[in-house]
């Protein structure tokens, strides 16, 4: 009755109505920059420069044959990164948010609360409150290695290597609250039944971790790895703060930034973005494509 | 007999060991992200000579740090620029995502498939991607280095993931309530505003906090859409600067950071349930 020829017709009016304004900010802030950002790759835009002269492939051919935008090696930056910090990030990320599935009520929610606050704060918060510990002579660090008779200390956030180990020490403090409350999202959601079995045939603590709590995670896994590789690779905020690319930190996110933002030239920086996008998104798909086949096997 | 005796005894004695194990491990966790915390708030008591003195001390010595920040580091008007463009954001973002729940989630319009899809694509899409055009945009509609340049998109934002758990709820709400209350004469506005809007709640809420927090702590929109504009300035942006600029300020510095973090941390503590959930909820569905 309700499904009246006339009742739908009024739902789909209504509906169109109630959802103008989330249309008119979905084309405004993505479809328009996303069309009007590819038209940008083919033009010659600058900072002052507003009319639109169009160059062909003149950025893309520009992007891969020279070498000093630097552009892939910082890619290649941002991929180290990105597979370090994901490695560190999951491994520990798992066996925190297993402590904390295996703990009672009441420190349970305290932990699940706690873990989660570094991720709500805002970055400048995170970036100075590590150069504070980083810094040198002064910083934390140095002051306990002081302290304890070292001397020869290395300036953290400038020295090649070290610098890098600084950013992923920071950002894994920053964001693993994301993977811990993901692990554990999907740890409450194995069945209870299945695992009190195994305790039954004597299986321990060690064992239901690696062999019931891992794979039957594996789903939650997959979301975490795409989300902190992808997050990885575009990270930009911490070395802008941190580094600001001292020691070999130059990731592909400032050098986007700086052919943006210091060289003004729009379309390059544009250009950049959307070969990145790219190639994340082949990234995505493939990594998506082959866990899931090996997601298949192994069941 | 004796045999199994033991058994159980080493059996007994290293569940203890697992059990210390694991609270020595809890404990350190605790520390590690706790610790940079209290030391930034106490850091923001002392001056400098304490600070290079004892760093690692707890203080509450020096409040008058907060006034300097206020006064020296010019605060005030960043506090209530963040304040203004939460606000707009907060109450706009709820209103957009709550019609556009209703919209795909009660109604079911024909198309609302579309919708859907393009939400989907969106959370795929690098902001980095979208910030050059949207510079334009905002520069043609000379707004460029004001405030406004904020506001804008903040008051015309919807949130992608608070779509997707909308629906999904909205999903959950039983269909003979819109029919008996179709059946009884209400239009369609009118169920929105009776039923489903009360109903709907605690998902806004979830957007609400979300669309807060977001926008309280957000670096990357000021960095690139308000450059020099001193006046314009949010909180995340002068508590940056100052940093670059007054070096050796530490205390002042750290009550900034702290002013800048209380907030955020504070509506997450009290809305942590709703936090957490929406990640999951979010990545289930990203």
């Amino acid at each position: 009755m309700t499904d009246s020829g006339l009742y739908k017709k009024q739902r789909n009016i209504w509906g169109w109505i109630f959802c103008i304004p989330a249309a008119v900010s979905l084309l405004l802030f993505v479809v328009y920059p996303i069309i009007y950002s590819v038209l940008l790759s083919f033009t010659d835009v600058r900072y002052y420069a507003t009319s639109l002269k169009f160059k062909g492939f003149d950025n893309y051919i520009y992007l891969f044959t020279n070498p000093t935008t630097m552009f892939w090696p910082s890619l290649l930056n941002s991929l180290k990164f990105s597979l370090i910090s994901t490695a560190i990030q999951i491994t520990l990320g798992f066996l925190i948010a297993y402590l904390i599935y295996k703990m009672k009520r009441g420190p349970q929610t305290l932990f699940r609360v706690l873990i989660y606050i570094p991720v709500v704060l805002p970055a400048p918060v995170v970036s100075v409150m590590w150069k504070f510990i980083y810094a040198h002579d002064n910083g934390l660090i140095d002051r306990l290695l002081l302290a304890l008779g070292f001397t020869d200390i290395p300036a953290w956030l400038v020295t090649p290597g070290w610098s890098m180990v600084a950013v992923i020490i920071t950002n894994t403090w920053w964001f693993i609250g994301t993977t811990v409350i993901l692990y554990f999202v999907a740890m409450n959601a194995v069945p209870k039944d299945c695992l009190e079995g195994a305790k039954i045939d004597g299986v321990n603590k060690f064992q239901e971790l690696i062999y019931f709590i891992l794979p039957l995670t594996f789903s939650m896994t997959k979301v975490n790895l795409v989300m902190s590789l992808v997050g990885g690779i575009k990270n930009f905020t911490l070395f802008y703060l941190l580094t600001e690319g001292a020691g070999n930190t130059k990731v592909v996110g400032l050098i986007i930034f700086n052919t943006m933002y210091k060289q003004r030239n729009f379309s390059l920086s544009v250009t950049m973005s959307i070969v990145l996008s790219l190639i994340l998104a082949v990234f995505v798909w493939f990594g998506n494509f082959y866990l899931s086949k090996k997601e298949k096997n192994d069941l | 007999m004796t045999n199994l005796q033991s058994q159980r005894n080493r059996k007994k004695s290293g569940e203890i060991t697992g059990v210390i194990l694991e609270w020595i491990a809890m404990i350190l966790i605790l520390v590690l992200v706790l610790y940079p915390l209290i030391f930034v708030l106490s850091t923001s008591f002392k001056t400098y000579g304490e600070f290079i003195k004892s760093p690692f001390s707890l203080s509450l010595a020096h409040p008058e740090n907060y006034y300097k920040a206020f006064v020296e580091g010019n605060l005030g008007r960043s506090i209530v620029n963040t304040v203004i463009v939460a606000v707009v954001a907060v109450v706009c973002q709820t209103i957009i995502t709550g019609l556009a729940v209703y919209g795909i989630g009660v109604l079911k319009f024909k198309g609302s498939g579309i919708f859907i899809g393009i939400l989907l694509f969106t959370m795929f899409v690098s902001g980095e991607m979208t910030t050059i055009p949207n510079i334009l945009l905002i520069r043609a509609l000379g707004l460029y280095d004001t405030l406004g340049a904020l506001l804008f998109p903040a008051a015309l934002g919807v949130s992608g993931i608070g779509v997707f758990i909308g629906v999904n709820y909205a999903n959950a709400i039983p269909k003979e309530l819109h029919e008996a209350a179709s059946l009884d004469g209400a239009s369609i506005p009118q169920t929105f505003f009776h039923i489903d809007l009360h109903l709907l709640k605690p998902v806004l809420t979830y957007v609400a906090i979300g669309a807060f927090s977001a926008s309280w702590s957000d670096f990357f929109g000021p960095l690139v859409f308000i450059p020099m504009n001193e006046k314009a300035y949010t909180l995340a942006i002068t508590i940056q600067k100052f940093d670059t600029v007054n070096n050796s300020e530490y205390g002042t510095l750290c009550a900034g950071l702290v002013i800048l973090a209380v907030p955020v941390v504070v509506v997450y503590a009290v809305f942590s349930k709703y936090f957490l959930e929406g990640v999951a909820v979010g990545a289930v569905k990203g």
